[in-house]
């Protein structure tokens, strides 16, 4: 995508597209949760993209997937569809690593059980851990995420990563720029809809 | 007869009345195969109650007189599985990857109603819209599902620094060890 980077490691890329993905057009609704709580529904909308490493050695994010097209919001789900393969014209489709999944959540929910699934899925076309000059990168799903009342100004404040790899969850937060691992824990499913985390 | 407003209002997808009572907890998948609805040649009966709780749901989420305008966000490219607990009906919504000739689904793709004897929905629970109080830390059963985040969320508390810092955790990364075998690599080994 063009004005994101390319980034030599992907602590740097995440940086940059978390406040890139919150700042697109009603990414994040919470400064309306509890004024309109139904304008804040409908307003609500999903960004995807993926993060991903070239044979440049370099982190790259492919064009962000609107959850819908202007007809889709008469629909209440609010689903993302990223393209399995990101379509860069200067490599081919297995040139590339696909590494983070990643999404907003505009209220800052947690990942859903769609969301592993997904992940999980994604593991027949990619694999789960791949080398970059940062050392292994393993394949993982990201909801960012902000706490803003600020639509104007929305920080990125964090966001909850899933690796199907190691079935590991967690929550990083992000204080005056400093991240810190809130949650880590291990994916246990309760059924085929439900998650629960051991805490590690 | 009025044509004109000056800003063409959206019709409201998600208008119903809704309790939101976060104590309801939804059942897990029952034991028993779902039984398919509409096969060739095969007659159903479908009581009116659970006739009305697929209508609440559907016209909550696909509101009536719309149509979205991708195949993945309409009402017939949806699965729903029905479950009676007492009075209360259980709807869950997948998306039906075969109806729109996809392989993989979406992010955040699903969703899932609590539609009381009265006809409210007493919870509702959309994938990336709204918490789900059943994921998340293990709890003790019967307190409906609610998180102890407090429990957890003090164990980690090791620093990135952005500043080029290079002690403790950088954001993104893996800590724990694989567990799942990359079920691509997988199948690769078993072919030649
Ligand atoms: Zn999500």
């Amino acid at each position: 995508m063009k004005n994101f980077g390319p980034f030599n490691s992907y602590a740097d890329a995440l940086n940059a597209a978390c406040p890139l993905i919150l700042s697109k057009p009603n990414a994040t609704v919470v400064h309306l949760q509890d004024s309109s709580p139904d304008v804040a529904r409908r307003a609500a909308t999903e960004y995807c993209a993926w993060l991903y490493y070239t044979p440049s050695e370099l982190y790259e994010m492919s064009m962000l997937a609107d959850q819908s097209g202007p007809g889709d919001f008469v629909s209440g789900m609010r689903s993302c569809s990223l393209p399995p393969f990101v379509d860069d014209p200067r490599y081919s489709a297995e040139q590339l690593k696909h590494i983070f999944a990643l999404h907003n959540h505009p209220f800052g929910t947690r990942l859903s059980a769609n969301d592993l699934r997904f992940i999980e899925s994604m593991a027949e076309v990619h694999d789960w851990e791949v080398m970059t000059r940062n050392g292994k990168v393993r394949l993982s799903i990201i909801a960012f995420f902000s706490k803003s009342q600020d639509p104007a100004a929305p920080t990125c404040d964090g966001f909850y990563q899933y690796v199907p790899a190691t079935r590991e969850m967690m929550l990083w937060t992000r204080q005056n720029g400093q991240w810190k691992l809130d949650v880590h824990g291990i994916v246990t499913w309760i059924n085929e809809r439900t998650y629960r985390l051991e805490p590690q | 007869m009025l044509m004109v407003s000056a800003c063409a209002r959206r019709p409201e997808p998600l208008s119903a009345a809704v309790v939101n009572d976060r104590s309801v907890v939804f059942p897990g998948e029952s034991e028993a195969e779902a039984i398919t609805v509409g096969q060739p040649g095969v007659s159903y009966s479908l009581d009116g109650d659970v006739l009305r709780a697929l209508v609440i749901v559907a016209n909550d989420l696909f509101p009536p007189g719309t149509r979205a305008a991708s195949c993945p966000k309409r009402m017939e490219a949806q699965t729903y599985r029905v479950v009676r607990k007492g009075d209360v009906i259980f709807v869950f919504i997948e998306e039906n990857l075969a109806a729109c000739g996809r392989r993989f689904p979406a992010m955040d793709s699903g969703a899932k109603y609590a539609i009381g004897a009265d006809g409210r929905i007493l919870r509702r629970v959309v994938d990336g819209l709204d918490e789900d109080d059943a994921n998340w830390f293990a709890v003790t059963p019967g307190d409906g599902g609610s998180p102890s985040e407090a429990d957890a969320g003090s164990s980690p508390q090791r620093v990135w620094m952005s500043d080029g810092g290079t002690e403790g955790l950088v954001p993104g990364q893996s800590l724990a060890p694989v567990v799942a075998p990359n079920p691509r690599r997988s199948a690769d080994a078993g072919s030649p």
